[in-house]
C-alpha cells in the first residue's frame, strides 16, 4: 500500500512535470528560435546604402540627396573610397570619413544575406576621426609594430590626380573586428607571393610575429586628404531616415541600386507574426492535451486514495476537512512540479546552448511567460479543486473495506 | 467522564435490490453491550453503518441523543464526538505512523482528547507508536485501532468483526478490552458471526432475512 501510494504520487508528479515542462519548453524554445533567427536582422538600424561606381551615377546621386534634404528626420553621409599603398608595399583600400558618423555600414554581409551590416569599432557604433587619425581592422592592428613612443602608426602613400605620390602618416586610434578579414603570416611580400597560410580569428602577441593584413579597408578622416586632389574610386551614400519606403522608391526612380534592410525586416516581421500565431495555436492544443493527461492522473490518484478518504470520513472528517487536505496536496504537488519543470527546461536549454551553439540566446517573451502562468494557474487550481471536490464525494461505506 | 448516550431505531428499513433491513427496532444506552450475529449478507454491516451514521436508511426513525437522523445531512461532527469505530481490517492509514493514526480523529474534532498515555498503557502499545502500521502484526494493528477509537472518549463503540482477522490470543485481548471499556460506561455494539464471541456480550441479536430478533 505504501509503495502504491508513493507510486501514485510519483505518477501524478511525473505527469505534471512532463506536462509543465512540455508547455514551458515549447514556449521557451519557440521564443528563443524566433529571437535567434531574426536577432541579427532586427539589431541593425534601418539604413540605406547606395554606391556610386560610375561617373554616370553621380548626377542621380546628387538628385537623390536634393530630395533627401527636403525630407524631415532624414540624415545621410558620404564615404569616399580611394586606394593607397601601405609602407609594407601592399595595396590598400582607404575610406575617407566625414568628421562624424553614427555608424559604419558596409554592403557586404558576412552571412550571405543582402542588406547593409554595421561595423563596431572598439565597442562603439559611432565614430569621429580627426585629421591624422585612422582606424584599421583588428588583424591589421596586430600586424603593425608600435613606434618607439608605443603608439601604432600607419603610413599611406596616395596618388593624386597628376600621378604624384603623397605620403601621409596616421596614428591608429582604434580597430574594428572583421570576420572576413584574415592576415598573412611572415613578411608581406614573400608570403603573399607564396600564398602563405591565412589565419582569421586568433592573434598572437605583437612582439612575437609580424603580420600583414589583406583586403581590409583603412578608415581615415576625409579632411586629412583635402590638401591634394585625391583620386576617388567609389562613393557610397549612407542614409538614415524614418521614410524608408519613400527613399527606397526614390532610389528606384533614379535607377540607383541600394542595399537596405527595411524590406527584409518587413518580411521578417510577417514571418515572425506567423510563427507567433502558430505558437499560440500549438500552445492551445497542448493545453487541452496536457489537461486531459493531468485529469486522468488526478483521477488515478483519487482511486488510490478512496480507502483513506472513506476511513477518515468514518472517523469524523467532514467534507471541508477532506476538501482542505486534498486541495493542499494537489497544490503542493503541482507547485513543486511547476518549479521543477522551469528548472529542467532552463537546464536543458542551457546544455543545448553549451553543446551546440554558444551564441544561442535563450529567451522567453513576457507574453509567453504570462501564457505559461495562466496555463499552470488554471490547471493547478482547477484540478486541485476538482480533485478535492471529487474526494468529498467518495461514498464512505463503499470504500471502507477497500483494503481487505 | 463518558457522556450520556441514548440511541434508538424504530422501524428502520433499508433495501438495495432487495429488502435488507425490515422494521429494525433497537435501543442502546450507556453500559449497553450489544452483539449482532448473522450470516454473511444478512445485513449486519448495513445495520452497523446506519447506527454509525455513515449510511442512510429508507424508512423508520433513528434518534441519536435526541437528534432525529435524516438521510440528507452530514453527521461527521456527531460521529467524531460520540462514536469510536473498530473495523475488521483495522482501517489504519498505512502511510502514517501508529501515533499519527491514533491522533487522526483530533484533526476533525474540537473535543478534548482522553489521556493518550493512559490509553497507550492500557493497550500496551507504547513501543509501537513511532512504527509504521505495515510493520505491525494483526493484533498490534487492532490495538492501535482501538486506541484511535477511544481517543475522543466516545460514548459508543461500534466494532465490525473486530476479531475476524485475529488469532485466539489476540481475540481474547480485544474482547477483554471491549468489556473493560463497557464497564466504564461506554456502549458497545459488536457485529460478529461467531456465536462464542457473541456470548460475552450482555445482549445478543440475530439478524436473519432482514429481521432483528433478540436471543433469549
Amino acid at each position: 500500500m505504501i509503495k502504491k501510494t508513493y507510486a501514485n504520487y510519483l505518477l501524478l508528479s511525473v505527469t505534471a512535470l512532463l506536462s509543465f515542462s512540455i508547455m514551458f519548453g515549447y514556449l521557451m524554445y519557440t521564443d528563443s528560435e524566433i529571437y535567434n533567427n531574426y536577432k541579427e536582422l532586427f539589431s541593425e538600424s534601418p539604413n540605406i546604402i547606395l554606391s556610386q561606381n560610375s561617373a554616370n551615377e553621380a548626377g542621380s546621386l546628387k538628385a537623390l540627396t536634393n530630395q533627401l534634404d527636403k525630407l524631415p528626420e532624414t540624415h545621410y553621409y558620404y564615404i569616399k573610397t580611394t586606394d593607397a599603398q601601405t609602407s609594407f608595399g601592399t595595396e590598400c583600400e582607404v575610406r575617407l570619413m566625414p568628421s562624424y558618423v553614427w555608424g559604419i555600414f558596409t554592403s557586404a554581409r558576412l552571412s550571405g544575406e543582402t542588406g547593409p551590416s554595421r561595423l563596431m569599432i572598439n565597442g562603439d557604433w559611432e565614430l569621429s576621426l580627426e585629421p591624422g587619425e585612422a582606424v584599421v581592422s583588428e588583424p591589421m592592428y596586430h600586424s603593425i609594430t608600435p613606434d618607439e613612443d608605443g603608439k601604432k602608426r600607419i603610413r599611406l602613400v596616395f596618388t593624386d590626380g597628376e600621378g604624384q605620390s603623397v605620403l601621409k602618416l596616421y596614428e591608429i586610434i582604434g580597430s574594428y573586428s572583421s570576420e572576413i578579414a584574415g592576415y598573412m603570416k611572415g613578411s608581406a611580400q614573400s608570403d603573399m607571393e607564396s600564398g602563405a597560410e591565412l589565419m582569421d580569428s586568433k592573434y598572437e602577441s605583437d612582439s612575437v610575429m609580424n603580420y600583414i593584413t589583406v583586403s581590409d579597408p583603412v578608415y581615415v578622416s576625409a579632411a586629412s586628404v583635402s590638401d591634394f586632389d585625391c583620386e576617388i574610386e567609389n562613393i557610397s551614400l549612407t542614409i538614415y531616415t524614418d521614410k524608408q519606403e519613400l527613399v527606397i522608391q526614390q532610389t528606384r526612380n533614379l535607377n540607383l541600386a541600394c542595399e537596405e534592410i527595411y524590406t527584409l525586416q518587413n518580411t521578417a516581421i510577417s514571418e515572425k507574426m506567423s510563427a507567433v500565431s502558430n505558437k499560440y495555436i500549438i500552445a492551445a492544443v497542448l493545453f487541452v492535451l496536457l489537461g486531459i493527461n493531468l485529469y486522468s492522473s488526478f483521477a488515478n490518484a483519487l482511486n488510490d486514495r478512496k480507502f483513506e478518504i472513506g476511513t477518515k470520513r468514518a472517523l469524523g472528517a467532514g467534507k471541508p476537512h477532506i476538501m482542505l487536505q486534498f486541495v493542499t496536496e494537489g497544490l503542493a504537488v503541482m507547485s513543486v512540479n511547476i518549479i521543477l519543470s522551469v528548472c529542467v527546461v532552463c537546464a536543458v536549454m542551457n546544455i543545448h546552448k553549451l553543446v551546440f551553439n554558444n551564441n544561442y540566446i535563450i529567451t522567453l517573451n513576457p507574453e509567453s511567460a504570462l501564457l505559461f502562468a495562466i496555463f499552470v494557474f488554471f490547471l493547478t487550481l482547477t484540478f486541485s479543486l476538482l480533485f478535492a471536490y471529487q474526494c468529498t464525494r467518495v461514498e464512505i461505506v463503499k470504500y471502507l473495506k477497500e483494503e481487505l | 467522564m463518558i457522556e450520556s448516550l441514548n440511541i434508538e431505531l424504530q422501524g428502520v428499513r433499508k433495501s438495495y435490490d432487495r429488502p435488507v433491513l425490515k422494521d429494525i427496532c433497537l435501543k442502546v444506552e450507556n453500559y449497553s453491550y450489544v452483539t449482532i450475529v448473522g450470516k454473511s449478507g444478512s445485513g449486519k454491516s448495513t445495520l452497523m453503518n446506519i447506527l454509525g451514521l455513515i449510511e442512510g436508511f429508507d424508512g423508520g426513525v433513528y434518534t441519536f441523543n435526541d437528534v432525529v437522523i435524516k438521510n440528507d445531512r452530514d453527521y461527521s461532527k456527531l460521529r467524531s464526538e460520540n462514536i469510536g469505530f473498530i473495523f475488521q481490517s483495522y482501517n489504519l492509514i498505512p502511510t502514517l505512523t501508529c501515533r499519527e493514526n491514533i491522533m487522526l480523529p483530533t484533526l476533525y474534532s474540537k473535543k478534548k482528547p482522553a489521556d493518550l498515555d493512559e490509553i497507550i498503557d492500557s493497550l500496551d502499545i507504547g513501543g509501537l507508536l513511532d512504527k509504521r502500521v505495515v510493520l505491525l502484526s494483526g493484533g498490534e494493528k487492532q490495538r492501535v485501532a482501538i486506541a484511535r477509537a477511544l481517543l475522543l472518549n466516545p460514548s459508543l463503540i461500534i466494532a465490525d468483526e473486530p476479531t475476524g482477522n485475529l488469532d485466539r490470543f489476540n481475540t481474547q485481548t480485544v474482547l477483554d478490552l471491549l468489556e473493560k471499556e463497557n464497564k466504564k460506561g461506554r456502549a458497545v455494539i459488536m457485529i460478529t458471526h461467531d456465536e462464542a464471541i457473541a456470548k460475552r456480550s450482555k445482549q445478543v441479536f440475530t439478524l436473519k432475512n432482514g429481521v432483528l430478533n433478540e436471543n433469549t
